[in-house]
């Protein structure tokens, strides 16, 4: 393709240079901090290296390793005698600790996140409850699921519940804030409309509030739905149940191709899941558009009785 | 309710919206309440197992509660009730901590630049060919499923015990995430810069310097920090199949028992995560909204 700009010579560059030295100097500051920060994160592998890092002769051995798990991956022997109904009840069961844990924290985050929200404890009496809820999300967030799964696993037992107990406790956490960080991003018209006409405080919450922040709580519960059935897979790890379990059994008997089938199922699994939010969300978030109503017989001219156009998407 | 009776016609609409509207949230809710009903069967979440199964957490939970004294709160090491006993094991935690600290940043660091690099290839509007751009994008789909602890345990075998399997784990898990979340944004970026500088006679490597990466370096570089605090918290748990960091230590109070310990750990990942928390979420609020 021609260019129908000719690029400017050398002497014009000097020239353009000369007239705009702001410009020139704002690209010099540019590339010496780009420069810089590529040093300090060159010092920073280096020093890390140096504390951490293998020796070469063992990461040489290693990486021959590697490259024979790599290759077992992608040569599936005996294929038609695995257990299938082993695996795939593991995947199901993953899947149930993960809609269990997901929705009873949706069901239990949702009333914590208003007792949170910043706009709705917002007297001086409620200001501490809602920063002592806040608090708590962190403490319930900051843990990881697989940890939570450990301790659930040494009180509750081995098995799914402590599965699904840990993705609970942490999507609690999650949810609640994320919840609340919605709850707070509304806009307070409604609300003082609703105050004005006398509603009680569960009314205003409920349709002033909730209203517009179930969107965001849709899409988050429903995005929190996908990442969890990537992440529970560490909890069969710790004895809490799924499909966890059959990685790490295959993994120490060096099964790398069930390794490769699980993690691929598990794919088509997720894939699966983004569908059907993708579904919901585009019928939930987006809306159907509700008809206008239309009079067959316009005889009253008076104020035009249309559906309401804002509440498009009005969640039920 | 007067003005809706005088127009009879409004009122039948109303009524049909209403209805639809109704009969398809019923439909849903009951959707959601069977497939909640059949997955609390099948991971045994039963009120009557919870039920027996609280006061054993109670009961675990109060006995990670340290023995403290406000006698003796400040006495030295050998003084049971004193926070010195408690925290007789901060040698060992501390630099544990530093180690999983050092983990999540050399992770995030190497691959948001790789994740940078790969999701320019893999977007539909940038200069690669349909074959790489589906090639990369089905890798980073099997590297971000494959769960980190699969990867760790991996490269745990290969490498021996230490730091570096744990650092390659999450490099690799975070690769395949940030890839697909960076070439979404990406992709959601406005083609009129590019197609200006197409015009100009740009190269594809200057036009996507110039035309997309100013557009979404801001949501790159916050969703990398995001990466972080997620990074810290699962770096935590690598040690679990000894790929360093403080989650050996936390393994192993759990397992032997060091109710006290258990408690210390936890509160000390907790104060990180949450200091690297409100740290990040700081810095992306600048780097969104740059004030100057």
């Amino acid at each position: 393709m021609t260019s129908l700009i000719k690029a400017p010579t050398p002497a014009e560059v000097a020239r353009i240079e000369r007239q705009n030295p702001e410009l020139f100097r704002a690209q010099g500051r540019y590339l010496r901090r780009l420069g810089l920060s590529g040093l300090a994160v060159v010092v920073f592998y280096g020093l890390f290296l140096l504390q951490y890092g293998i020796s070469p002769q063992q990461a040489l051995i290693g990486l021959g390793k590697l490259g024979h798990y790599f290759l077992h991956m992608f040569i599936w022997r005996d294929f038609w005698h695995w257990p299938f109904d082993y695996y795939l009840t593991q995947i199901f069961i993953t899947v149930a600790i993960v809609f269990t844990g997901t929705l009873t924290a949706t069901l239990i985050a949702l009333p914590c996140s208003f007792l949170a929200a910043r706009n709705v404890m917002s007297s001086v009496w409620l200001r501490p409850i809602g920063f002592l809820m806040r608090r708590l999300f962190d403490i319930l967030r900051g843990v990881d699921m697989a940890i939570w799964g450990l301790i659930f696993v040494s009180a509750v037992g081995l098995g799914p519940l402590a599965g699904a107990l840990a993705i609970l406790v942490q999507d609690t956490g999650l949810l609640g804030k994320l919840y609340a960080e919605g709850h707070e991003a509304v806009a307070k018209e409604p609300t003082r409309g609703l105050n004005a006409v006398g509603a009680n405080s569960l009314q205003k919450y409920r349709l002033g509030v909730f209203t517009q922040s179930f969107p965001t709580f849709l899409s988050l519960s429903l995005y929190q739905l996908e990442s969890n059935t990537r992440s529970a897979a560490v909890l069969g790890f710790v004895g809490a149940g799924g499909v966890g379990l059959i990685y790490a059994e295959n993994m120490r008997l060096w099964h790398w191709d069930v390794v490769m089938f699980i993690t691929l199922c598990l794919v088509v699994i997720v894939m699966l899941i983004d569908a059907l939010s993708a579904q919901l969300r585009k019928r939930y978030i987006l809306g159907k558009e509700i008809p206008d109503f239309e009079p067959a017989t316009p005889r009253h001219p008076g104020p035009p009785y249309s559906a309401s156009t804002q509440g498009s998407t009005r969640p039920r | 309710m007067k003005t809706l009776s005088s127009h009879p016609e409004f009122e039948r609409y109303y009524r049909r919206m209403r209805r639809i509207q109704q009969r398809e949230s019923t439909i849903w809710s009951l959707a959601i309440l069977g497939l909640y009903l059949g997955s609390t069967h099948f991971s045994e979440f039963h009120l009557t197992t919870l039920w027996h199964a609280l006061p054993h957490l109670f009961d675990y939970l109060f006995k990670t509660l340290p023995v403290l004294h406000l006698a003796d709160l400040f006495a030295d090491v050998h003084t049971k009730g004193s926070l010195a006993y408690w925290g007789y094991r901060l040698h060992i935690q501390l630099p544990l901590i530093w180690e999983t600290l050092n983990l999540a940043f050399a992770a995030t660091i190497i691959s948001a630049m790789l994740a940078i690099l790969l999701a320019f290839l893999a977007a539909n509007n940038g200069p690669a060919p349909r074959p790489l751009r589906q090639a990369i994008r089905t890798v980073s789909a099997f590297l971000r499923t494959m769960p980190e602890l699969a990867w760790a345990v991996m490269f745990v075998m290969a490498f021996g015990v230490g730091a570096i399997p744990g650092f390659l784990a999450l490099a690799l898990h975070t690769i395949g995430s940030l890839t697909k979340l960076f070439y979404e944004a990406i992709e959601s970026a406005s083609p009129r810069p590019v197609s200006g500088l197409l015009a100009c006679g740009a190269g594809p490597v200057q036009a996507v310097r110039f035309g997309l990466w100013p557009q979404v370096k801001p949501t790159l570089l916050s969703y990398s920090f995001m990466r972080l605090e997620i990074n810290f918290r699962q770096s935590t748990i690598l040690g679990l199949v000894g790929a360093g960091g403080i989650g050996q230590e936390l393994m192993t109070n759990i397992q032997l028992s060091r109710y006290d310990q258990v408690s210390i750990t936890l509160i000390l990942i907790i104060l990180v995560v949450s200091l690297l928390d409100s740290l990040s979420s700081r810095i992306r609020r600048r780097v969104l909204e740059p004030t100057s």
